[in-house]
C-alpha cells in the first residue's frame, strides 16, 4: 500500500530541485499568493532565479500533491487591486523538507570549506 | 489578438486539469508580470514562451501518466479475473472429462480413452494457464499453456468427441478468448502488475 505523503519522512523528498526549494524557502515566513511568491525569490537572488507562471504552478502543484504546502484562505491582496488571490502555505511537513534540505546543502557548502574550494566567509 | 488572449492560447499547451486549477491565478500573474515587465516587452515574451515550452510537455508528460496508472489498475483486475476464469473453466473442463470418462467406461476404445485423457490433460494445463497469471508469471507461458489446452480440445475433437457440446464449446472457445486476451495485454505490460 503506498505511503501517505505526511507519513514520509523528510529525508525521502531530498534533494529537491532549485525552483521547490526557492518556492519553500518563500514560504517559510508566511503565506503568499503566486505573484508574491515569484517577486520574492526574484528579489531574494538578485535575479538570479525567475519563476515564470509555469514553472511556478508546475511547481505548486507538485507541492500541494506532496502535501508540503497547502492553499490559504482567498482573499485580495491590498498591493494589487481588489482581485482575490489563493494564497499558499507550508504544512509542518514543507517545513521539515525545506529544513532538511537546507541542512543538506550546509553540508555540502562546510565539506566545499573544508577543502578549500570556498574561503571561511560567505562565498 | 490581445496579449491577455494570446497568453490563454498559450496555456492551452498545459494538461487541461492543470487549467482548470490554475489557469485564473495564472492569468492574474501574467497581468502583473506584463505590467512590470512593460519596459522589455519583447524579452518579457521570450521568457514567457520559454516558460511555457519548460514546463507544460513535463506536467503533460505528469498527466498521461496519472491516468496511465489508472488504466494499469484496470488492465490488473481484468487480469486477474480472466485468470481466475481461466482456473475455474479448466478445474470445470477436468470434472468434465472424469464424469464423460465413468459414463463411457463399458464402451471404451483407445480412441475414446485417448480423448479422455486429453480431456483431463487440457483442463489442467488451463488451470495451470490461470494459476501462472494469478501468480504474475509472464504472460507468454499462459499464452503457451492456452495454445496447448486448445491443441489438446482439438485433437479430441478429431480422434472421438466424447464430451458433450458444452463441454467442447469451452475447451476450444475459452483457449481461443484467453489467448486474444493475452496478445491484447502484451502490449500493455507482460507481467500481471503487482507481482515480483
Amino acid at each position: 500500500m503506498p505511503m501517505r505523503p505526511d507519513e514520509r519522512p523528510a529525508e525521502s523528498f531530498l534533494p529537491l530541485p532549485p525552483a521547490t526549494f526557492q518556492v519553500l524557502l518563500a514560504l517559510v515566513d508566511e503565506e503568499r499568493h503566486g505573484y508574491a511568491i515569484m517577486k520574492e525569490v526574484a528579489e531574494r537572488t538578485d535575479g538570479a532565479v525567475r519563476l515564470g507562471p509555469g514553472t511556478l504552478y508546475g511547481t505548486l502543484k507538485r507541492l500541494l500533491e506532496a502535501g508540503l504546502v497547502e492553499e490559504g484562505a482567498e482573499r485580495a491582496d491590498p498591493d494589487a487591486g481588489d482581485e482575490r488571490r489563493r494564497y499558499y502555505r507550508l504544512t509542518k511537513l514543507g517545513l521539515a523538507v525545506a529544513r532538511a534540505e537546507a541542512k543538506r546543502l550546509d553540508k555540502l557548502v562546510r565539506m566545499a570549506r573544508r577543502k578549500k574550494l570556498i574561503g571561511l566567509g560567505p562565498a | 489578438m490581445s496579449a491577455e488572449r494570446c497568453y490563454r492560447a498559450l496555456l492551452r499547451a498545459f494538461p487541461p486539469e492543470f487549467r482548470a486549477q490554475f489557469e485564473r491565478e495564472m492569468m492574474l500573474t501574467f497581468r502583473q508580470c506584463r505590467r512590470d515587465a512593460a519596459e522589455r516587452a519583447a524579452w518579457f515574451w521570450v521568457e514567457l514562451f520559454w516558460d511555457v515550452a519548460r514546463s507544460a510537455p513535463a506536467l503533460r508528460l505528469e498527466a498521461m501518466r496519472a491516468r496511465w496508472s489508472v488504466d494499469l489498475h484496470i488492465t490488473e483486475g481484468a487480469m486477474k479475473a480472466m485468470a481466475t476464469l481461466a482456473t475455474l473453466v479448466g478445474a470445470l473442463e477436468v470434472v468434465n472429462s472424469l464424469i464423460e470418462g465413468v459414463a463411457g467406461w463399458p464402451h471404451r476404445d483407445a480412441a475414446w480413452t485417448s480423448s479422455v485423457v486429453l480431456g483431463v490433460l487440457g483442463g489442467v494445463v488451463l488451470m495451470l494457464a490461470g494459476i501462472a497469471m494469478l501468480r504474475g508469471r509472464a504472460a507468454s507461458r499462459a499464452l503457451v499453456l492456452g495454445a496447448t489446452c486448445l491443441l489438446a480440445y482439438a485433437l479430441i475433437a478429431i480422434i472421438a468427441p466424447v464430451m458433450s457440446g458444452l463441454g467442447m464449446l469451452l475447451g476450444i472457445g475459452f483457449p481461443i478468448v484467453l489467448m486474444a486476451f493475452l496478445f491484447w495485454q502484451r502490449g500493455r505490460d507482460t507481467r500481471v502488475p503487482g507481482a515480483a
